[in-house]
């Protein structure tokens, strides 16, 4: 990339998220108030759970950047700017539509073995229920996972639901696996 | 606007509604595997819950759900996998006509369950009494030659034994009913136990706000 391309990346960055300088002084305004809320949360830890946990990954601020933006994440070079603790590792970019081919060998040989186990039929069956039958999860005679919800939060989780699509692909993998999974906890 | 966005951790959510107890088996072991090598990512802990659910560790397939989402909260494959699983657990309910059971044992599933556990005990009891009196009969029918016997009993002890077999069989076929009915419930709390989880696990996701009202406050600071 050329040193051009680089500077015009980075305005745009700038216009999207602020400054550099913008970001630390926001960055430190969150900080002060999480330290304050902080300080009022005791956790009990015992001396056997002093091993690594997630919450060591986590953000001690548990402020993150928004993800769409993860590749631009990659392009600011002065990490110091970017929130203490942050240990997010960028997801590779690969497109999703591609998924088969940047799995590991591992997970694509169990896969390979899902497709002589699994039939399709019962994948498009799973993959027609989340598009077809959403409701189904709300419906209190199958069950009650969702009956805390009142109509209009049940409405809006069901649009979240439907923005969490990925490629047709993907979307017979994580199927299959479930299919097989159901199988095999059965009684 | 603040450009950065507070999530609520999952994990600290699952401790608070399920209690310690029950939520730590959703919640270990899997920032173990993956501390070390942090070159990991969201996309290798994706991977790894895929392995689990085929391997059948469920609770490491959540755990690996829960880490992953902790990190990154839009991890779309992550997301899709946890909605497939809870559509998967629903479609499993829908097709084995939970609402029956529930309904014949007006909602009270424990209940149902220990009612369930009590018959197949008994069921139990009952065929292994029948088992030692038709041994009883058929040693006596082996061993026993007298001529007074055979002319007087034998008919009538032919006749017992086919009895039995016959009660012993219709109490065979009760008891596997009952014990299949058994399995299925007890499937089913399980499966019902993950779909709470898996939608702890959503809601927290979209309506951070409702674990943590200070959430909507610095978000849009």
């Amino acid at each position: 990339m050329s040193n051009d391309e680089k500077n015009k990346k980075i305005e745009a960055l700038e216009k999207m998220f602020g400054t550099k300088d913008e970001l630390k002084l926001s960055a430190e305004k969150n900080n002060k108030k999480q330290t304050s809320s902080n300080e009022a949360i005791k956790e009990e830890v015992k001396p056997e759970e002093k091993e690594t946990t997630a919450e060591d990954f986590e953000l001690k601020n548990e402020v993150i950047l928004p993800t769409p933006k993860k590749s631009v994440e990659s392009e600011i070079e002065d990490k110091d700017d970017v929130q203490e603790n942050i240990k997010i590792e960028p997801s590779k970019n690969f497109p999703l539509e591609k998924i088969k081919e940047n799995l590991k060998p591992e997970v694509k040989e169990v896969l390979k073995k899902l497709e002589g186990v699994v039939p399709k039929e019962s994948v498009a069956k799973l993959i027609n229920v989340m598009e077809n039958n959403k409701n189904i999860i709300f419906d209190e005679k199958v069950t009650n996972v969702f009956n805390g919800l009142s109509s209009g939060e049940a409405s809006l989780l069901g649009k979240k639901l439907a923005e969490w699509d990925v490629p047709k692909e993907a979307s017979e993998i994580n199927a299959s696996v479930i299919l097989a999974w159901l199988n095999k906890t059965k009684k | 606007m603040s450009h950065f966005k507070k999530t609520v951790s999952i994990k600290k959510v699952l401790k608070s509604l399920l209690g310690k107890t029950k939520a730590e088996k959703y919640l270990k072991g899997i920032e173990i595997i993956f501390s070390n090598a942090f070159t990991s990512n969201a996309m290798d802990i994706y991977q790894y819950a895929l392995v689990q659910l085929t391997e059948g560790d469920t609770e490491k397939a959540i755990n690996c759900i829960v880490f992953t989402l902790d990190i990154d909260r839009e991890h779309k494959l992550t997301l899709h996998l946890c909605r497939t699983m809870l559509y998967g657990l629903t479609q499993f309910m829908s097709e084995n006509n939970i609402d029956s059971f529930k309904q014949k044992n007006k909602n009270d599933i424990d209940g149902g369950l220990n009612k369930l556990r009590k018959k197949t005990k008994e069921l139990k009891k009952i065929i292994e009494g029948n088992e030692e009196d038709l041994e009883k009969l058929e040693k006596s029918l082996r061993f026993n030659k007298s001529p007074i016997f055979i002319l007087f009993k034998k008919g009538k002890i032919k006749r017992e034994i086919q009895e039995i077999k016959n009660i012993l069989s219709s109490n065979n076929n009760e008891f596997e009913k009952v014990e299949g009915e058994l399995k299925l419930v007890e499937e089913y709390l399980q499966k019902e136990e993950y779909m709470k989880v898996l939608g702890i696990v959503i809601e927290v996701c979209v309506f951070p706000t409702k674990f943590d009202p200070d959430l909507l406050k610095t978000n849009f600071s």
